[in-house]
C-alpha cells in the first residue's frame, strides 16, 4: 500500500468526515485529520508489516487515542468525540485492512 | 509511584500486544528476501540451482503435500526474490536450497540449506574445489519495500522509502504535540 493513498485515505476519513461534527470550528478538524493521518498512517503501516503486534489492541489504543485529541484539541464534548474515535477508526481500519492486507 | 506503576502497566500491556499478537497477523505481508549470486560463471562443467519448497495444496500442514521446485541460476550475477506474502503454515516456503549439480552424469554433488526470512544473503561463488562449491555468503537484514506512490518500482529506493515513513510519522506526532502545546498556552494565558 502506497503511503500517498494511505495519508489521503486517512486524511478523508478522520478529518473530511470528523468536519460536519466540528463545523464552527471552521478548519481546525482538517487540520487534526491531517496531523493524525500524517501520525497513524505511516506508523500503522511499519507495525503491520515490520512486527507480530496485535492489531485488535492497535485498534483499541486508536480508539482512544483519537477521542483524546478530538476531546483536547478540538471541542470538548464527550459523545461527540467517542462517537467519532468508534466510528472513524473502524472506517479507518476497514480501509487499511482492505488495501494492506 | 502512582504514575510510575500506571506507566509499567502500559508498557507492559504494549509489550505483551507486541510479544503474542495474533490480531490481524495471517495475511501480513512481511519483508521481501533478496538473493544475489556472483561469480556463477566461475563455475565449469557443472549448473548451480535454486530450489524451494511450496505447498502443493494450501488448506493442510502435511508434510506429502510440499512440491519442490528447481530453478537454474544461469546468469550472473542472478537475484532471487523469495515470496513477499506468508501465512503463519507457510513459511516454510522460505526454506531455500542451493544444489550444485553434475550436469555430465546428473548428479547433485552438493547442497546447501538456508531459511530465507527476514535476510538478504549475498553468495559470492570462486568455484569447485572436490565436488564441494567455493563460495561466501554474506547477509544483510531484509527492509520491507514500502512505496510513495502506487506503481513505484523499489529495487534502489526502499531505504529511502522507509526513512519517509518514519518521518512522516514524527511529523504527524509533532504536528499533534504542537497543536496540544498550543491549546495549552492559549488556556494559561
Amino acid at each position: 500500500m502506497s503511503l500517498y493513498y494511505m495519508v489521503l485515505g486517512f486524511f478523508i476519513i478522520k478529518g473530511v468526515l470528523a468536519w460536519p461534527f466540528y463545523y464552527g470550528l471552521k478548519w481546525k478538524a482538517l487540520q487534526v485529520g491531517l496531523a493524525l493521518a500524517l501520525f497513524q498512517g505511516s506508523s500503522f503501516t511499519m507495525l503491520y508489516h515490520e512486527t507480530k503486534f496485535d492489531f485488535w489492541a492497535l485498534f483499541l489504543i486508536a480508539i482512544v487515542f483519537d477521542t483524546a485529541v478530538y476531546f483536547v484539541l478540538l471541542r470538548r464534548v464527550w459523545w461527540k468525540a467517542i462517537l467519532l474515535g468508534v466510528l472513524l477508526n473502524l472506517i479507518g481500519f476497514i480501509f487499511f485492512i482492505i488495501l494492506n492486507g | 509511584m502512582k504514575h510510575f506503576l500506571l506507566g509499567f502497566v502500559f508498557f507492559f500491556l504494549l509489550y505483551n500486544c507486541y510479544a503474542d499478537g495474533p490480531g490481524f497477523s495471517i495475511r501480513r505481508v512481511g519483508a521481501e528476501s533478496i538473493f544475489t549470486f556472483k561469480g556463477v560463471s566461475n563455475i565449469k562443467n557443472f549448473v548451480l540451482a535454486y530450489s524451494h519448497y511450496e505447498f502443493y495444496k494450501k488448506d493442510t500442514a502435511k508434510k506429502e503435500f510440499y512440491n519442490q521446485l528447481l530453478e537454474i541460476i544461469a546468469e550472473d550475477p542472478s537475484v532471487i526474490y523469495t515470496q513477499e506474502r506468508g501465512r503463519h503454515w507457510e513459511e516454510s516456503e522460505r526454506d531455500f536450497y542451493i544444489s550444485l549439480i553434475d550436469t555430465l552424469h546428473g548428479i547433485t554433488l552438493d547442497s546447501m540449506k538456508y531459511v530465507a526470512k527476514d535476510y538478504n544473503i549475498d553468495f559470492t561463488i570462486s568455484g569447485v574445489v572436490d565436488g564441494k562449491l567455493q563460495y561466501k555468503a554474506d547477509s544483510s537484514k531484509a527492509v520491507f519495500q514500502y512505496v510513495f506512490f502506487k506503481g513505484e518500482s523499489t529495487t534502489s529506493v526502499y531505504k529511502k522509502n522507509r526513512i519517509i515513513f518514519i518521518a512522516c510519522s514524527i511529523l504527524g506526532f509533532l504536528l499533534l504535540l504542537g497543536m496540544f502545546l498550543r491549546k495549552k498556552n492559549n488556556q494559561t494565558n
